[in-house]
């Protein structure tokens, strides 16, 4: 019937081949289409082994570590090492503290060159350097820290020099004294001095001293004010500095090595007037071993190499881009292809993708680092019936964990209750395995925890059915894990639990209010130490949400004592005792905040990249570099 | 005509007093606070040490602790000055204007190449299933539209990167790259977000294009032209397309509306950075002049395209004429 050319089967065939051949060209003709990397065959198996391995090992590495630099072991053998531990007096270990080793020389074996693109999770937030909510690793680097974690080991312990070229303390233990690399400058050419020191522990403790700071938020996630005070910091000179901490803190220098503690000129900010922080990333004077390029908000950060950079032959690559990737198929669609060869610090790939992820790609692994932070059940203590001990008793021993964990990540996530395996200040798997809450009975939940979850209920006054309304954030998996909540406790105790789903912003705001009976939500954990772990029972946003809101601090007593305690013990044996007993007094007295799992945090890891340690806790990049060429 | 158009442009002021009015008031009356989302609130433990005086000062400074309608006056007033206000979140270039700049012809060439690409492949599609009705082209084309109308934007782009990643090892560049700065790289990039966009709009078309060329070849003038024995060819073409395409045309302008809107989630996935990004980003962030900004440059897009197909369609019917 049609002569009209277009509509003949055979044209409309020969467009599509033709439109198909088009993207087919599209698909092939730039340099990221390659799919690069051949060189693959490199060291997987043995990657392979770090992975398993390091969650669990970091526990016996911390403890050799940490006494070594007690300075009394230089005779004593390896294998005494836990005698030892008992041994050393108190007052002469009396702040745990790194080796003050000098700062790190290049590394004759690397290769200089080549560009690398990375996964960014989240977009840039902070409003200053030492503000950094959700620790994405933007600043990192084109700044220093005056120590940082020695980028050379696993052990999240050793803190070595960065700004500083080495330390003292006195022997009070609260006395530290900084002596400064006479080389270190900003990128306008001016040195690094005491002044800058001094500006950058004010500012992370007080910044509304500061005109320009005022009002902006400080390093809560770091705490650093808890171990110093205002006025605490002293020049001595130029290049020697003095701080004194509030008590003998076991944690004040890992705080110190965390990303929000970056070291920030007191000329840029207070004489120049130009806030440093991440959201005018060109106003950025730093010292560090990147600059700053360009940002466009919301897909990429790009940094070049600092061709001035103060420590000789750093860094090895010429420059660096974050793609800002929050889709999770788009992520992973990334790494297959070979736009992006790792991340700048976790990724939002949850476990089971990130294990899908590393068996189906030869050359890069995926490496797995102790937890970030904690999936959680909070209730409202002022809403009835969670104002009840008995009742809160109730639900944590209710809840199955394994089958969440399994759900979520394989079976690949850890358990813990306010304390998560893996650090050396943990609970063991098998401690765990035989507790109340967490036991199983072959395979299925201990009949023993549930019996006593109905007892304590029936002791609280509750019987049948309780109408609940469980919150989740539109965010981040929260409304799954709800469901997951949902039905276990509706199983064991048969309550109406209805979820309510609120987009991510608002569901915050009704946090805050108090205007929430049970939520399920994340906690992150900053560094590596019961400080920053513990802290979140005591202070900030926790024990608000659990008060009901804003200024409503809700907090088991002992367990704020044991806190303090804690903080100032030396001795990691007793410490540890300190922190697991206030675990079970938070367990046994009813906490508002019942840990579901902890998220290992993963870090892809393409072959080239060669000295990469994925267990630090700031991300500087100047020690990595490409073999073969990236 | 003239006249028209000034009418149809007088008819903008009250469309855009209510949008304005709708976008200001419903930002406000959804839950979360700027100045808390500034303060860190966005993140669990970023907002410790906030203290009420602290979120004070912040709201005076931005203005929020102002009467609403005080706020509105203020926006609406700086806006007939050509000043869109000022970002709450962005520090160095804070000018809401700056970022309009950046965004809009990245997403308006996403929205025309995936119109252009919805048209290339609807009209020809429509026209075949009209003309071989009830055949097995027809029933393939019908298949293809209703699925085209039945997945959402955002499958079709993550299936779209998950096919081209399993066949190809290959996915749209990251690195964004403006058009005329790297033609190919900027193709390669927009090309697939395109499709994706394009894809309900190409069924949607193809489904009008198909009723109504189906409408006009059973018309009294068809059934004349072919039996003058002009070629088929000429019937289709010059007779009954050109007609069939009217209500097509007006489509246009609605179909626009949707494409922009679909932007925000193609962007997202594809990391292209035009208005759609810009506007996730921003409400998530609370930024609310940046809000009122996109949406209202939305909008204003969306009645210009809308009188622009008004004034095709005369064109394309010379029956129609305005006054």
């Amino acid at each position: 019937m049609s002569s009209w050319w277009f509509t003949r089967p055979r044209a409309i065939a020969l467009t599509s081949v033709a439109l198909l051949v088009v993207l087919i060209a599209a698909c092939g003709g730039s340099a990221p289409a390659e799919p690069v990397v051949q060189q693959v065959e490199v060291t997987r198996e043995v990657v392979k082994e770090v992975v398993k391995e390091v969650p669990k090992e970091v526990v016996q590495q911390v403890e050799v570590t940490k006494e070594v630099q007690v300075e009394v072991i230089k005779e004593v053998e390896k294998e005494v090492v836990k005698e030892v531990v008992k041994e050393v007096p108190k007052e002469v270990s009396v702040v745990v503290t790194a080796t003050p080793g000098p700062t790190a020389t290049p590394d004759t074996s690397a290769k200089s060159g080549g560009f690398i693109n990375m996964q960014k999770y989240a977009d840039v937030r902070q409003r200053l350097v030492h503000q950094s909510s959700i620790l994405n690793m933007t600043l990192s680097p084109m700044m220093n820290l005056l120590v940082e974690y020695n980028p050379e080991t696993a052990d999240t312990t050793d803190i070595r020099c960065d700004l500083c070229t080495s330390w003292e303390v006195a022997p009070d233990g609260m006395t530290y004294t900084f002596h400064l690399n006479q080389d270190a400058k900003w990128w306008d050419g001016t040195p690094v001095t005491s002044k800058d020191i001094w500006f950058a522990m004010e500012s992370m403790v007080n910044p509304d001293q500061f005109e320009i700071l005022e009002g902006r938020s400080t390093s809560s996630t770091v705490n650093t004010e808890l171990y110093v005070d205002s006025g605490a910091t002293t020049e001595i000179d130029d290049y020697t500095v003095e701080i004194k901490t509030k008590f003998p803190a076991a944690a004040f220098l890992a705080a110190l090595g965390v990303e929000t503690n970056a070291v920030q000129s007191y000329k840029t900010v207070i004489e120049d007037g130009i806030v440093q922080g991440g959201r005018d990333l060109t106003a950025i004077n730093g010292s560090g071993a990147f600059k700053f390029v360009d940002y466009i908000s919301g897909v990429s950060v790009e940094y070049t190499k600092n061709e001035d950079y103060w420590k000789p032959g750093k860094p090895y690559i010429n420059g660096m881009k974050h793609f800002i990737i929050t889709d999770a198929g788009r992520a992973i669609a990334a790494y297959k292809t070979g736009q992006i060869l790792t991340t700048n610090w976790i990724t939002n790939l949850t476990t089971l993708e990130a294990k899908k992820l590393d068996e189906e790609m030869d050359n890069l692994t995926v490496h797995y680092g102790g937890p970030t932070g904690w999936q959680a059940v909070t209730v409202n203590t002022t809403k009835a019936p969670f104002d009840d001990p008995n009742v809160r008793q109730a639900i944590h021993l209710a809840l199955h964990r394994q089958p969440i964990i399994n759900a979520v990540s394989g079976g690949e996530d850890l358990m813990g209750y306010m304390i998560p395996e893996g650090f050396w200040f943990s609970r063991s798997a098998e401690e765990y395995a035989n507790m109340p809450g967490y036991r199983e009975l072959n395979g299925e939940k201990h009949p023993d925890d549930i019996a006593e979850a109905k007892r304590l209920l029936t002791e609280a006054g509750i019987t049948g059915s309780v109408p609940i309304q469980l919150t989740a954030r539109n965010c981040c998996g929260y409304p799954d894990r709800a469901v997951l909540v949902k039905e276990q406790l509706q199983d064991v105790f048969g309550w109406e639990i209805e979820i309510r789903v609120m987009e991510a912003g608002a569901g915050f705001d009704a946090y805050w209010a108090g205007d929430f009976e049970m939520m399920v939500q994340g906690h992150g954990l900053h560094f590596a130490d019961p400080d920053s772990l513990m802290v979140k029972w005591v202070r900030g946003t926790l024990p608000q949400w659990m008060g009901g809101g804003r200024g409503k601090f809700w907090t088991i007593t002992q367990v704020e004592d044991l806190y303090y305690e804690q903080q100032q013990e030396s001795d990691l044996e007793k410490r540890k005792a300190i922190v697991h007993e206030m675990a079970r007094i938070a367990q046994e007295e009813g906490s508002a905040n019942f840990p579901l799992y902890w998220g290992l945090r993963n870090h892809p890891l393409e072959h080239r990249i060669q000295n990469y340690n994925f267990e630090l806790w700031n991300k500087k990049w100047e020690n990595i570099w490409c073999d073969p060429a990236c | 005509m003239k006249t028209y158009i000034a009418k149809r442009t007088l008819l903008f002021i009250p469309t855009m007093f209510l949008v304005t009015v709708a976008v200001f008031v419903i930002m406000r009356i959804v839950p979360g606070d700027p100045a808390l989302m500034i303060l860190g609130e966005g993140e669990e433990g970023a907002a410790d040490n906030l203290t009420v005086e602290k979120l004070e000062k912040l709201r005076a400074k931005l203005g929020t602790d102002r009467p609403i309608y005080v706020q509105y006056g203020s926006w609406v007033g700086n806006m007939f000055k050509g000043d869109l206000g000022q970002s709450y979140f962005y520090e160095g270039k804070p000018e809401v204007t700056f970022y309009l700049k950046d965004r809009i012809p990245t997403t308006v060439e996403l929205t025309l190449m995936s119109l252009v690409l919805a048209s290339i492949v609807a009209v020809p599609l429509g026209v075949l299933s009209a003309i071989k009705q009830d055949s097995v082209s027809d029933y393939a084309a019908r298949i293809i539209t209703l699925l085209g109308i039945a997945l959402p934007n955002f499958w079709v782009a993550v299936m779209t990167i998950f096919f081209l990643v399993l066949l190809f090892q290959w996915a749209p560049p990251l690195a964004y790259e403006k058009v005329w700065d790297n033609p190919w790289t900027n193709f390669q990039q927009l090309i697939f977000p395109a499709i994706a966009l394009g894809t309900s709009n190409m069924a949607f078309i193809a489904r009008i294009t198909r009723s109504a060329m189906l409408e006009v070849l059973r018309e009294d003038y068809i059934r004349t032209a072919r039996s003058k024995g002009l070629a088929e060819r000429v019937v289709v073409y010059r007779h009954a397309l050109r007609n069939a395409l009217l209500p097509v045309v007006t489509l246009f302008g609605f179909e626009l509306g949707r494409l922009i809107s679909g932007t925000v989630i193609i962007e997202t996935i594809f990391l292209v950075p035009g208005m759609g990004k810009l506007l996730i980003d921003s409400i998530g962030n609370r930024d609310y002049p940046m809000i009122q900004a996109v949406v209202l440059m939305i909008a204003i897009t969306v009645l210009v395209m809308n009188l622009f197909a008004d004034l095709l369609y005369a064109w394309l019917d010379p029956r129609i004429r305005y006054s």
